[in-house]
């Protein structure tokens, strides 16, 4: 019996460790959804589906907060109907992705889904969503979901910057101002896969810029010590390190204690500030990263964004919130101009022109991929934080090159529709 | 052939820390039979004693003194509260004991800490680096954790086979039902030797804090390796784990610098072949 009892236990244990899920975020299950219509007072049901807990716990919590603080400023309504938030969090994991995707339409029959942290999470939620018919903004990094087989025109819609748009964006900076010769640090799955492609193209179109070397480390790796060697061995005279979170967190510390990040000057892929603010001024000064949000940009919209922000949570945003921000303004002002039928929200959506949590930004209707401004940030350090981060607390970098969002640095719909008819 | 040196005195630094960790699992396995899943939690709450401690004084030297002796009496008590119904039952009574207590560990800092890390200050004292004529030099902080690694090794195993107590811990390992019947208060010994493996496992904590920073879930990453440690060493067997751990370091390192995208899997092949081959351990008792 008790060993029956211990297999129970046991089986709990599992199920709360592999399969539980932790936000759980209002519902009552059943009725409602399915496009109210217009002058309809149903409640506009939003699904967001982030990971609110795993590796990078911060960037799913700061999509959490700019989905709510866009539904407080919108007072709760988009036109006459109350908007319903409903977050769950997948756990990085893709079968938890689907299973809650899943339940969100058949169970909670959302209207719109939203969020991701992981590529992988966002594929999973985009089958389920084109299956399903129902709207899905994603808001990670990735060239897959508005490809084929991915991309659905009807549902799909990707809010944040595809990695191959920020790279092109930045790889001038990187050959013109810290070494034409690259070594490439990236992870060890289709982000860091992807990252190397883009790279790969965008650095040796730079006149005397090449890659000299590259090396990729496992998701979660703490000891990055052993990669410091062959950096070095390379010969590289710059860094990209393509990491993020907890990963990106350990590297720096490591590289700065072998004095690699003085020799060498490195650039992050991905920048965000509660990276930033764990690392502190003396591990980031002096390093380069690119973002498609930072806090402290010179635009009406984003600090109408950033204030409101930081009133309701205590600290400027990073930058996985806005696109949340952006994704549920986007809903409201859809369904309150009464286009609240997927077809009707493709409509609202295509090339679309919207100035709002980054600043200007289109969605053009070949792919429905946002483009919007890429930042260069330069690391700071604690006293020259006030002077030019604009913060004694929070100025932890400049900005010191904006990039507009353009089809220059992401594929041309040319491109893109060539892609789809070869894939057919 | 620098750079290959250079790869092998990292790999030491890296196996290093996994030879602590290992050798508290295996004296706490050996003497109580018990495999304690929640080792890697325990670590973690050193390492983030460590992350309060440093930042309230500046320094890890403190913490270095204090975090271990800290460590043990939750060890202790642990050992007197949760941990001695186990004896004598099943071994998955244990591991789903020590499962629990691991999710109740990292919740629990998760709570009272946030879910992001923190950051943990290096000693000023060490923040130079080293020339070894390896051609690049080595951060001063990591010949140190070398160092203080061995100190702890050393003098844990001194203790083993140098005092009365040691020897009574040993004799335990070896047959515990004689020790008993001799009239040993055998708990008492359970108690200190749980004890010893967890403050162990929180000098590791201390000493990782400035390398890789503390976050919740800091202990389940390494808690794997230093199992495969453990088995790759021999169950039970004090130089089968430092050697493994060593060797799993080293392997790991060099496997870095020509094929990184392998360097992560190493650890496991090594592991499946002794199990195959010698399922004893490299040093592990017959």
């Amino acid at each position: 019996m008790r060993a029956k009892a211990g297999l129970l236990a046991g089986a709990a244990l599992l199920l709360a460790a592999c399969g539980g899920t932790v936000a759980g975020g209002g519902g009552s299950g059943g009725g409602g959804g399915g496009g109210g219509g217009e002058g309809s007072t149903e409640p506009l049901k939003v699904g967001v589906i982030t990971g609110i807990t795993g590796a990078y716990v911060q960037l799913g919590e700061e999509q959490r907060n700019g989905a709510e603080l866009a539904v407080k400023l919108l007072e709760e309504k988009a036109g006459d109907r109350p908007i319903e938030l409903i977050v769950r969090d997948d756990q990085l994991k893709p079968d938890i992705a689907l299973r809650e995707a899943q339940a969100l339409i058949q169970e909670e029959q959302v209207d719109f889904l939203t969020g991701c942290v992981s590529a992988a999470t966002t594929l999973a939620v985009n089958q389920i969503a084109s299956q399903a018919g129902v709207p899905y903004l994603g808001t990670c990094q990735t060239e897959q979901l508005n490809r084929p087989p991915n991309f659905n025109a009807e549902v799909t819609y990707h809010l944040a910057p595809t990695p191959s748009q920020g790279i092109n964006s930045a790889a001038p900076f990187i050959c013109e101002n810290l070494g034409e010769k690259v070594f490439l640090l990236l992870p060890d799955y289709a982000f860091g896969h992807e990252q190397e492609a883009a790279y790969t193209t965008a650095l040796p179109e730079q006149t005397g810029c090449s890659i000299v070397g590259k090396a990729y480390f496992p998701l979660g790796t703490t000891d990055f010590n052993p990669f410091v060697p062959t950096i070095e061995g390379s010969g590289a005279n710059a860094l990209v390190y393509g990491g993020v979170g907890r990963d990106q967190v350990s590297f720096l510390r490591q590289a700065d204690q072998f004095g690699l990040t003085d020799r060498i000057p490195t650039f992050l892929t991905i920048e965000d500030l509660s990276f930033d603010q764990e690392l502190g001024f003396d591990l980031i000064d002096g390093t380069y990263a690119m973002a498609a949000f930072w806090w402290n940009v010179d635009d009406e919209n984003v600090q109408t964004y950033v204030e409101a922000y930081r009133e309701e949570y205590g600290t400027p945003p990073g930058g996985y919130g806005v696109y949340l921000y952006n994704a549920l303004n986007l809903i409201a002002t859809a369904v309150e101009e009464g286009s609240d039928t997927p077809e009707a929200f493709r409509e609202f959506m295509e090339g679309r022109e919207v100035s709002l949590g980054q600043g200007d930004m289109t969605i053009r209707e070949c792919d429905h991929q946002a483009l919007a401004p890429i930042y260069i940030l330069e690391g700071l350090a604690a006293d020259e934080a006030e002077s030019r981060g604009g913060d004694a607390e929070f100025g932890l970098r400049e900005v010191v090159e904006t990039v507009p969002g353009s089809e220059e640095t992401a594929p041309t719909c040319d491109e893109v529709q060539e892609e789809f008819q070869r894939v057919g | 052939m620098d750079q290959l040196l250079s790869q092998l005195v990292l790999g030491i630094v890296s196996g290093a820390l996994l030879v602590l960790l290992a050798l508290g699992l295996n004296l706490i396995f050996g003497l109580l039979e018990f495999i304690n899943f929640s080792h890697g939690a325990l670590y973690m709450v050193g390492a983030y004693l460590t992350s309060y401690l440093a930042a309230a004084t500046g320094t890890i030297w403190l913490a270095l003194l204090v975090v271990p002796i800290a460590m043990a009496l939750i060890g202790a008590a642990l050992e007197r509260t949760v941990i001695r119904p186990m004896y004598g039952r099943d071994q998955v009574d244990a591991l789903l004991l020590t499962f629990g207590l691991t999710y109740i560990l990292i919740e629990g800092v998760r709570y009272i800490a946030g879910s992001g890390g923190r950051r943990v200050k290096g000693p000023e004292l060490l923040a130079f680096q080293v020339d070894l004529g390896l051609g690049r030099p080595v951060p001063a902080y990591l010949l140190f954790v070398v160092v203080a690694v061995a100190l702890v090794v050393g003098g844990l195993w001194l203790f083993l086979q140098k005092t009365n107590v040691g020897l009574i811990v040993r004799a335990g390992i070896r047959d515990h039902i004689m020790i008993r019947a001799l009239g040993v208060r055998f708990d008492r010994y359970r108690t200190l030797v749980f004890a010893i493996g967890i403050a162990v496992a929180g000098v590791a904590g201390v000493l990782t804090g400035p390398i890789t920073g503390v976050y919740p879930e800091m202990g389940a990453d390494i808690l794997i390796l230093a199992f495969v440690v453990v088995v790759v060493g021999g169950m039970g067997s004090f130089w089968g784990a430092v050697v493994a751990g060593l060797l799993i370091g080293v392997l790991v390192s060099v496997t870095t610098l020509y094929a990184s995208v392998y360097a992560g899997i190493v650890p496991f092949i090594l592991m499946i072949l002794v199990m195959t081959f010698r399922p004893r351990g490299l040093l592990g008792a017959t």
